[in-house]
């Protein structure tokens, strides 16, 4: 009863605008105070903060952000989307598309979508003003970038779905690879299309000569040394995950302030954004583990289970229910938030319905991607048309044929999970 | 009010330099562990311990304060938005008393256990043993500063003042980019 009640609350409340990480300790202490007393309650409140904040393996959610908040405001990456353009702008479509591929190039080194999108917005917007492209088509372009980031080893979200569910990040990332690279594939496939049917939105450039192309090559290489760094890292067990975090976040501050034109303002930023961000993220960590407290006293998890067990559904349309509830949410909800609010009940649900936690991870990650740019909450849209002083309307209209290919690509995910099993499986 | 404001602004950006320097220490201490080791065979012992109970500690906690004044935590907006200026700010108000117990009792009870792991000079048992009772007060000291950024909050929206520098995650997309992931 008072389960059900404090849930109601929780619900209600964050519906109607409390902070999310507030809600949750608040409902969580509530509910502590109700079912177990006040001294049970602070003894949780007086160790969850501690504990939840001194874990060597979160150290990696800060030290991912700062990485990905220095390549943000460095040229590194800057480079990487000039090399892009210079092979490929001749092309239709082409700074579209050079926009994706350092995207792609941005994900393999970060793990942080707005800071993609903010990148990104910075770095290619002008040039697809200048080249005439249709504003709307080029936002779209920048904001479903930015979501590789996220599935694309590095990714945020697949650390934090590690960390809460016990489940190896290392795996988390290589079953990332091959769904991230399918979703690109989508992007272009997309492009090109729009492009044929509207020929206008993307008028073609100049081509540039192979001098010109190879000049930028050199360019890109503070790039690739980071990836060999972390990924190259990570992979052959040199360093854990948490170490080549370190090593990315002092990899691109030492390269970036050496050649990629970063200054003490740009460190300062970066700093100090990383800290808001961090804050943020382990204000919901440690509501959720408050909350959580309370769930596991009350027993609902295995009871949810149990009840979702005994309902005449197939596993597969439970499953599809919790899919589109994850869509839905993320219409309304930050991702993370959703990842660290859901969780705890969502997992043991799903694991009872016997499906793969890596793929159920992929899955996740990719309602978060999209999530992340559907109205009326889709904070890369909001981010590219911050940074490039443009209507969200116009964005959340770009980014709309994107979402058609997303939406493939998660029936792919669903049908053909091996598409995210097959790499881990070879560990 | 004003001078309140200005002294409880003072302490946030003081205490998130230090959560910035920490920041910085754990990308140095970390890199630094898995150099010597690699490279040297030689890993740099305290460094999990320090990474922690410190580092970890100072840069979760150090910046509650100031996220709160950006008004960057996340939250769902839809509603509150369409609502009656007058009810939206009630609740506000309610939203915000809520967050001050909880963290009112988070400051007293770390604040209470950090002050007697100090009392009892308690240590960490690892292989390289360090105090434990000051990182507990660390967690006193952000919650605690956070707690007065929130009742300041409410004495601004209760008394009509403009908030301090805050602003709305959903209309200003250009600071969304500092605010979350």
């Amino acid at each position: 009863m008072i389960a059900a009640l404090i849930m109601c609350l929780l619900i209600a409340l964050i519906g109607l605008g409390m902070p999310i990480a507030f809600t949750l300790a608040v409902c969580g202490a509530l509910g502590l105070y109700l079912e177990v007393g006040l001294s049970p309650m602070l003894s949780v409140l007086q160790t969850t903060p501690y504990r939840t904040a001194a874990s060597f393996l979160l150290s990696t959610v800060p030290l991912f952000i700062l990485m990905a908040e220095l390549l943000a405001r460095g040229s590194i990456v800057r480079n990487l989307y000039r090399a892009c353009y210079l092979w490929m702008g001749h092309i239709r479509g082409g700074l579209a598309l050079a926009a994706i591929a350092a995207s792609v190039g941005f994900a393999v080194l970060s793990g942080s979508s707005t800071a993609a999108a903010a990148a990104m917005s910075r770095i290619s917007m002008p040039e697809m003003r200048r080249y005439g492209y249709s504003e709307s088509f080029a936002l779209g372009v920048i904001a479903v970038g930015g979501t590789l980031s996220i599935m694309i080893p590095p990714s945020l979200p697949l650390i934090l779905y590690g960390v809460l569910t016990e489940t190896s990040i290392g795996r988390l990332f290589l079953a990332g690879i091959l769904p991230g690279a399918l979703t690109a594939g989508f992007y272009v496939i997309t492009i090109i299309i729009q492009v044929r049917r509207n020929p206008e939105i993307a008028p073609p450039t100049e081509k540039y000569s192979w001098s010109e192309r190879f000049s930028s090559i050199p360019g890109t290489s503070p790039a690739i040394v980071l990836v060999l760094l972390v990924l190259g890292g990570i992979y052959s067990g040199a360093i854990t995950a948490t170490e080549a975090a370190a090593v990315g976040a002092a990899g691109a501050f030492v390269i970036s302030v050496l050649v990629g034109g970063l200054r003490w303002s740009g460190i300062k930023e970066a700093f100090s954004a990383t800290l808001t961000t961090t804050s943020m993220i382990f204000a919901i960590i440690i509501g959720a583990m408050i909350f959580g407290y309370f769930l596991a006293v009350t027993q609902v998890p295995q009871q949810l289970v149990v009840w979702v067990g005994e309902l005449p559904l197939p596993s597969w349309m439970i499953l599809l229910i919790i899919i589109a509830l994850y869509l839905v949410l993320g219409f309304f909800i930050d991702q993370i938030a959703i990842i660290i609010l859901t969780l705890p009940l969502i997992f043991p649900l799903v694991l009872s319905l016997g499906y793969d936690p890596i793929w159920f991870g992929i899955i996740l990650t990719k309602t978060v991607e999209m999530g992340l740019v559907t109205p009326p909450l889709g904070l890369n849209v909001f981010v590219a048309c911050g940074a490039t002083n443009t209507r969200v309307e116009d964005g959340f209209r770009g980014v709309t044929p994107f979402l058609l290919g997303d939406l493939v690509v998660l029936a792919l995910l669903i049908f053909f999970p091996s598409i995210a099993t097959f790499l881990p499986s070879l560990m | 009010m004003q001078f309140f404001e200005q002294i409880l602004k003072l302490c946030e950006n003081a205490i998130m330099i230090v959560g910035g320097i920490c920041l910085f220490l754990l990308m140095a201490v970390i890199v630094c562990d898995a150099g010597g080791r690699y490279f040297f065979n030689a890993p740099i012992s305290g460094v999990y311990e320090i990474s922690e109970f410190y580092l970890m500690i100072a840069i979760v906690f150090l910046g509650l304060a100031r996220t709160q004044r950006l008004k960057a935590h996340v939250r769902v907006e839809l509603v509150l938005e369409r609502l009656p200026v007058s009810v939206a700010r009630m609740l506000e108000v309610v939203f915000l008393l809520a967050t001050i117990v909880v963290f009112a009792c988070i400051t007293y009870v770390t604040a209470r256990n950090g002050w007697n792991n100090i009392v009892l000079n308690r240590w960490t048992t690892g292989v390289v043993a360090i105090p434990t009772g000051p990182s507990w007060l660390i967690v006193a000291l952000g919650s605690g500063v956070f707690t007065v950024r929130l009742v300041f909050d409410t004495l601004c929206i209760i008394l009509g003042r403009p908030p301090s520098d805050g602003f709305s995650a959903l209309t200003k997309g250009s600071h969304a980019s500092e605010a979350r992931p």
